[in-house]
């Protein structure tokens, strides 16, 4: 592992309490709700907020340990750092900008220039070098912030929000970019945003913060297969349920049971895809299976599908098509019977 | 139009209020002796106390940024014990009538004062009746106009950019030298202009801690004073100097104080 982090601090009403490792290559994405503390994390990891308890090290070499007190300063740290607002000089060219950290690290301004110039024309702003800031687009700002960040060659790369700040027609064609820039990176990379969209398509390995705390990490197949928290199943979009497994079925911690195949035991989490629910206005009958009770709460279109909100004892989300909204008058609200085959019924421990 | 939710009572007392500030002003230009303001500007003692005024301005504008910027930022960045009170002990001369600032200037610097009598027997300094007391009286007076608006300046900027100068391999002083100082540097300038134009005018502090010899230390507000009694076209003259420089210092800074919406 190449970096390695326990980072313990409160900060306003902020408690972060995470550990985080990445390996050498690895891209981590840290995906989290607003207010969550991904920031502050990467913050603290490039030594802007200190520590009040934990420690961080890179490849071997401790930037800071609260048990004995070691501290390397931010301008210290081998870390590149790309802020959500990109945070350009305004008062220098993009050329000065990307030369700054050549600079400040004491090399020439000649050959300063020169390699800010190489960095420039790598990212397709050869012709901008003399541009300010504020004449630059959204999108070349941020690559301009990239540059800056990754000429000094840095062995930890932290990207915070790096496509916050663009208009969606831009994003994809900037994030495309990114991705084809940070695959060349050959370091520890450790990105922050709160768009699962774009966390799918950069991470390597997702790491989800909530209220400071790790919730969930894993592969992003793996955490939208198997979400381990509320925020992360409403983001990948299936309905999650905290229960006690007993063989074939689980009595779920809100009330109501679910019927399940497999033998679990214990404490366990229980998924269900919306397109896995089928609603009818009569209770149904025939295969076991389970029926949930409930009434339509909220309709929302979501592409060619309808999302149809159920509460009930059990609440569920049920994805149907425009045509099953229409004859079952789901529109109107009412009451509705939601069935799962137990087969459709994902049990993982929690 | 919008209606406006003024009561149409205020417009006499807002009108006095306007002719009360221009009209000295019309007086002023209305007696200027056009034909021979020319030989009056170029008259030995106006252009000796003009040669004087710029020394001393100039002089106090360095002794200000010199000691001035410094105490700013630390003023903004630095959280010590008794902030409030170095703040408001140092900005307590834009309050205090410039006479008494004389008066203790005298006291601490005199050549039997506080600091005064060291600076003589170490050094055979005399400060008193001496141009370099004329630039240290300005910059008494001028100096906290400088550090309030290089503070506020300070304040006012996003800190950030600093933690990213540290990110790229920046230590403090290089982040302050290429990335706070520069990105301050509106407040910096509006700070320096009126510690000059404060300076320049200054009268107060200056004729009572430095006298008012020719040459030596009688700026232009103190030879405008002089020749009111003596030579009232050369005081008009010297009044007009000083005005016009005033208008192109509010001219430099209306950006600043009259932002347009």
């Amino acid at each position: 592992m190449s970096l390695e982090a326990r980072v313990g601090l409160a900060l306003g009403r902020l408690e972060l309490e995470a550990e985080l490792a990445v390996a050498t290559g690895e891209l981590v994405v840290l995906l989290g709700p607003n207010g969550a503390g991904k920031t502050t994390l990467l913050r603290a990891l490039a030594g802007l907020v200190a520590l009040e308890r934990g420690r961080v090290v890179l490849d071997g070499a401790v930037l800071e340990d609260t048990g004995d007190g070691a501290w390397v300063p931010t301008e210290r740290r081998p870390v590149g750092f790309v802020f959500q607002d990109y945070l350009l000089f305004p008062h220098l060219s993009a050329l000065e900008n990307v030369a700054f950290g050549l600079r400040a690290r004491g090399l020439g301004r000649a050959e300063a220039r020169r390699r800010a110039a190489a960095w420039l024309d790598r990212v397709g702003l050869a012709a901008h070098a003399g541009a300010r800031p504020r004449a630059l687009s959204g999108g070349q700002a941020q690559r301009v912030a990239l540059a800056r960040a990754m000429v000094c060659e840095p062995r930890l790369l932290l990207l915070d929000e790096p496509l916050a700040a663009l208009d969606a027609a831009t994003r994809a064609e900037v994030r495309r970019d990114l991705r084809r820039q940070l695959a060349s990176f050959d370091g520890t990379r450790l990105l922050v945003t709160h768009d699962p969209l774009e966390a799918m398509a950069l991470a390597d390995r997702l790491v989800v913060l909530e209220h400071g705390r790790v919730t969930q990490t894993g592969s992003p197949a793996e955490v939208s297969e198997r979400p381990r928290s509320g925020y992360v199943a409403e983001l990948v979009g299936v309905n999650l349920y905290r229960g006690r497994a007993d063989g074939g079925a689980v009595e779920l911690a809100g009330g109501g049971r679910l019927i399940v195949t497999g033998d679990h035991r214990g404490a366990v989490f229980a998924s269900v895809h919306p397109r896995a629910v089928a609603l009818h206005r009569r209770v149904p009958e025939g295969t076991p299976r389970n029926v949930l009770a409930g009434t339509a709460d909220s309709v929302d279109v979501v592409g060619d599908r309808v999302r149809v909100r159920i509460v009930g004892q059990v609440p569920i989300v049920a994805e149907v098509t425009p045509a099953a909204v229409g004859e079952l008058h789901l529109a109107d609200g009412g009451p509705v019977w939601a069935s799962v085959k137990a087969t459709e019924v994902t049990v993982y421990p929690a | 139009m919008t209606r406006s939710r003024v009561p149409g009572l205020l417009a006499v007392p807002a009108a006095l209020a306007v002719g009360f500030l221009a009209i000295p002003l019309v007086g002023l230009l209305g007696r200027t002796p056009w034909g021979s303001i020319g030989a009056e500007l170029a008259s030995p003692r106006v252009l000796e106390a003009l040669r004087l005024s710029l020394i001393c301005s100039f002089g106090a504008v360095a002794v200000s940024v010199g000691l001035g910027v410094p105490l700013a930022v630390l003023l903004a960045r630095v959280e010590f014990p008794g902030r409030n009170l170095v703040r408001a002990l140092t900005t307590l001369p834009m309050v205090l009538p410039p006479v008494v600032g004389g008066v203790a200037l005298l006291l601490a610097f005199g050549r039997r004062g506080l600091v005064g009598q060291w600076l003589d027997r170490a050094f055979g300094i005399t400060l008193p009746f001496t141009t370099a007391g004329a630039i240290l009286a300005e910059a008494f007076v001028a100096m906290p106009f400088l550090v309030i608006t290089v503070e506020a300046g300070l304040r006012a900027m996003d800190r950030r950019f600093e933690d990213a100068a540290a990110t790229l391999g920046a230590g403090r002083w290089t982040t302050l030298r290429r990335v706070t100082l520069p990105l301050i540097a509106p407040s910096l300038g509006a700070g320096i202009a009126l510690c000059w134009a404060r300076a320049l005018g200054e009268f107060g502090a200056t004729i009572t801690f430095a006298g008012n010899l020719p040459g030596v230390t009688q700026t232009m507000p103190l030879a405008v004073y002089i020749a009111l009694e003596t030579d009232l076209e050369a005081a008009i003259a010297l009044s007009l100097v000083l005005l016009a420089i005033s208008l192109a210092v509010l001219v430099a800074l209306r950006d600043r104080w009259f932002p347009t919406a």
